[in-house]
């Protein structure tokens, strides 16, 4: 008995683990390649789910709201880079983190004029609102397709990470962005893509996150808490780090809230300060 | 004063698959000008890294007389006597020359960095340093206002500010004007023997010059090491800089 | 220039304005509350100021150490007779004592990465104070709490305008000792740190340990607010340790500038009362802060008391002087 219910918290934490990992990716990608970290990531992410609230009222179609969450989040991605943080490239850090704090303040309140201040629901699709047998369990059929998803989208960064000349210029720019500039690449644009998908991977987490959590102007700020956490344990600038990161802490989430319901946000940090004391660097991190 | 001297064996340092030092050793006899020379990426900077604690080594060790400092982090080594410049200025730019100073003379005294109910009290040994390496004159000025030569002073007169056993000093001369590499080669022949001097430097003019003795690295590892007279005639050496061609 | 930015001489024209300043801001502002409420977060204001002005420590969290402070002041004023200076002091201590553990948590890492884990850990205050609902009421906070004298039987609390005369002649000490630290060997050492920690590592000073001290004494400051806050409330408010409030200090912070502890008293005066006259004209005011820090950090680096006194020095003609203390004391 005490195995199963393990076991499917489990299962549970890595449908949690994955909207991490999409969550987190852009963002520890982008830090490892341009020592930039956008602090309105976690605004992307708010993005994509209001995204999905007010395109599953319009339409009542998941297939739309798939679709516009990422755009959504990937064209406001755009914006605010031409706009604003292309000045803050020279800039000291502070400078950077403060700017694009500000920016993800008027993003959210941004959010709460447009809706309003009040937490919003998120129906099921109804074609995923059932539940699915594995075994012995019952399994929400949104979760596994969450999963089922989130799955996919990391078999297609790996690839495109691997595989392709993009992605090759992607990891060697992490390591040293003159050596790629050197070598005629223009790393301007390798970054300027690799923002735009991280970000528009932050609004599909918050899009396929939108029917299991709900949607309120605060969880801008909460995903960012989250998307650090993330890239603390799993290491800068790693696609795997974010992966493992991403999955440890849902599952870390997962089995706390069966045992201590409240602390179970609060276990994912204490997870947090334990890989810092351990392994600074992170799973995946270079010292 | 303490007769130690700081030993190195087998210094080892890897980044990586990259050997950056390969069984180094190395005898720094108290009292003497040491000179480290060698082309550039022999691993020069490195080894000074791993002798004054900011770099690990792979493998090997360090001893300062009998105690071992190998893992010992560079703060802690200038309470033992140790300190050193940096080949690239590396100063407060925005602080006075005399507060950059200051810092340095501070960070000796027992107890004072930790005093935060009173002001800061005069310290006559900064006057002396600045003195000593003709900066006293611009005191009051900005550090990144200084010309180049005066910054490379100013990187010794920090060295120099806790009132070190060992002082190492890397590429003290790099970019200084001709006028005032004569007054900083003085200076640094000075210190002998009350202090150690351990060197980088690339003006082979001066290192044959004041050097007590010379260890030649080349892609990590030593490939000379003697008096200046020894090196001068060693074929070895003249490969290593010049290449096979002559 | 100004306390932080490079050494003054303690005490200075700027302590003796703060006092005229503190005694004057009741009459001058509509309520007394207000001005209690301005004085409460001129100090969490502070301990941004500090830590990033001084040292260059840029943290989001010192919204945790200010819920601490509230939290800690509300449990020792529910379960005993201590006096309210007793009760703001001893939980600024424990609110220094937490700094210092997530300070050695923090300083392993630099940078960009340090203020990440900041902001975490703000977060983590938060759902720490969820999931111990029983210590901290969770949703509702501590309320009904007793707002006993100053000391033990003498200096009731009893009015506003005592309570503010309390909470500024508080401040005005916090401010104090600030300027004093700031002024000291130990103050040098934490801008040597700010301009370039690996010269002052190589130089002999152990970074790390004293990056830890100041974000206690920063921990410190935003817990004795936090603590002062529950005496001025009568309740600890969950808002106290949400990140919202670790990022409401830091736009004080950067609003008022970072050169100088009077900047913790301009941004803080500054965001208090446009809340207070904006909020009830339209709700999303805050939006209209966000884009005056944008403007702010591309365009007034210095903030709104920076640019002022840099105007001040070119008012008064010449080449800005920087000081040093070897110039100031002979």
């Amino acid at each position: 008995m005490q195995g199963q219910v393990i076991l499917f918290q489990v299962l549970n934490g890595i449908g949690i683990g994955m909207i991490y990992f999409l969550l987190s990716v852009g963002l520890t990608m982008i830090f490892g390649l341009m020592r930039f970290v956008n602090f309105a990531h976690g605004t992307l992410y708010l993005v994509g789910a209001y995204t999905a609230y007010s395109v599953s009222l319009l339409t009542g179609s998941i297939w739309w709201a798939l679709a516009a969450g990422p755009l959504t989040a990937a064209a406001v991605a755009l914006v605010s880079e031409r706009l604003v943080l292309r000045h803050t490239y020279e800039m000291p850090h502070e400078a950077q983190i403060l700017v694009t704090f500000a920016l993800a303040l008027i993003l959210q309140e941004s959010m709460i004029l447009i809706f309003d201040p009040l937490a919003k629901n998120v129906p099921v699709p109804n074609f995923l609102s059932g539940i699915v047998f594995i075994g012995p369990f019952v399994y929400p059929a949104y979760r596994l397709a969450v999963v089922v998803a989130a799955a996919i989208i990391a078999v297609v960064l790996w690839f495109v990470l691997e595989r392709t000349r993009f992605g090759a210029a992607l990891r060697a720019g992490s390591e040293s962005t003159e050596m790629v500039s050197l070598l005629g690449i223009n790393v301007q644009r390798v970054f300027m893509v690799a923002f735009l998908i991280g970000g528009a991977l932050a609004g599909l987490a918050g899009t396929l996150s939108a029917p299991l959590r709900g949607v309120e102007p605060f969880m801008g700020s909460e995903a960012l808490g989250v998307a650090f956490v993330v890239v603390v344990v799993g290491g800068i600038g790693s696609f795997t780090g974010a992966l493992l990161g991403g999955l440890l802490i849902g599952i870390v989430q997962s089995l706390a809230s069966s045992l201590w319901p409240e602390g179970a946000r609060l276990m994912i940090y204490g997870a947090m300060a334990l890989v810092l004391l351990v392994r600074p660097a992170g799973l995946m991190g270079r010292s | 004063m303490d007769k130690a001297g700081i030993i190195a064996e087998k210094i080892g340092v890897r980044f990586g698959g990259f050997r950056a030092l390969d069984h180094v050793n190395l005898e720094i006899v108290p009292g003497s000008l040491h000179s480290v020379i060698g082309p550039n990426g022999a691993g020069k900077t490195t080894l000074f890294n791993v002798l004054t604690g900011r770099q690990l080594p792979s493998e090997g060790y360090v001893r300062v007389g009998a105690r071992d400092v190998t893992r010992m982090g560079a703060h802690r080594r200038v309470h033992l006597g140790i300190a050193r410049s940096f080949q690239v200025t590396n100063i407060f730019q925005n602080l006075t020359v005399a507060e950059n100073v200051r810092l340095a003379v501070q960070a000796v005294r027992r107890g004072e960095p930790w005093t935060f109910w009173r002001g800061v009290s005069p310290d006559r040994d900064v006057g002396d340093v600045l003195a000593a390496t003709g900066l006293q004159g611009r005191a009051g000025d900005r550090a990144g206002t200084l010309s180049h030569g005066a910054q490379r002073a100013l990187e010794i007169a920090m060295a120099l500010g806790s009132d070190p056993r060992f002082v190492f000093l890397d590429e003290p001369l790099a970019g200084v004007s001709i006028d005032d590499i004569h007054r900083i080669k003085t200076l640094i022949r000075g210190l002998t023997p009350r202090r150690t001097v351990v060197l980088i430097e690339h003006n082979m003019r001066v290192v044959l010059d004041i050097s007590d003795r010379i260890t030649v690295l080349a892609r990590g590892a030593v490939i000379a090491e003697g008096t200046p007279a020894d090196i001068r005639t060693d074929p070895a050496v003249r490969t290593a800089y010049l290449g096979t061609a002559i | 220039m100004s306390t932080f930015s490079s050494y003054r001489p303690f005490p200075d024209a700027t302590t003796g304005a703060l006092a005229v300043v503190l005694v004057a801001l009741p009459f001058v502002l509509p309520s007394v509350t207000l001005a209690s409420e301005l004085v409460v977060f001129a100090i969490g204001a502070l301990s941004c100021t500090f830590l990033l002005g001084l040292v260059g420590l840029l943290s989001f969290g010192q919204g945790l150490f200010f819920g601490i402070g509230a939290y800690g002041s509300a449990r020792i004023l529910l379960h005993s007779n201590t006096g309210s200076l007793a009760t703001i002091l001893s939980a600024a201590a424990i609110a220094a004592v937490a700094a210092a553990i997530v300070g050695f948590l923090s300083v392993r890492r630099r940078g960009i990465y340090f203020v990440m884990l900041t902001l975490a850990f703000a977060q983590m205050g938060y759902f720490a104070m969820l999931a111990m609902k029983n210590v901290t009421g969770g949703e509702n906070g501590l309320t009904g709490l007793p707002r006993p004298p100053v000391f033990a039987g003498f200096g009731a609390l009893t009015h506003p305008q005592s309570v503010y005369a309390f909470l500024a002649a508080i401040c005005f000490l916090a401010f104090v000792l600030t300027q004093r630290i700031a002024s000291s060997p130990f103050g040098s050492v934490l801008r040597a740190i700010r301009e370039n920690d690996i010269r002052a590592d190589a130089l002999g000073y152990d970074v790390r340990l004293f990056k830890i001290m100041a974000l206690a004494f920063g921990g410190f400051l935003a817990g004795l607010a936090g603590a002062m806050h529950t005496i001025f409330l009568g309740l600890a408010p969950p808002n106290t340790i949400e990140p919202e409030m670790s990022e409401r200090l830091v736009i004080m912070a950067i609003i008022g500038g970072t050169g100088s502890p009077i900047g913790a008293l301009i941004g803080a005066g500054f965001y208090v009362l446009l809340a207070d006259f904006l909020s009830a004209l339209w709700p999303r005011w805050l939006m209209i802060i966000a884009f005056l820090m944008i403007a702010i950090v591309l365009f007034l680096p210095n903030g709104l008391w920076g640019s002022v006194e840099l105007l001040i020095a070119r008012w008064r003609g010449g080449r800005v002087r920087v000081a040093s203390p070897e110039a100031v004391d002979g």
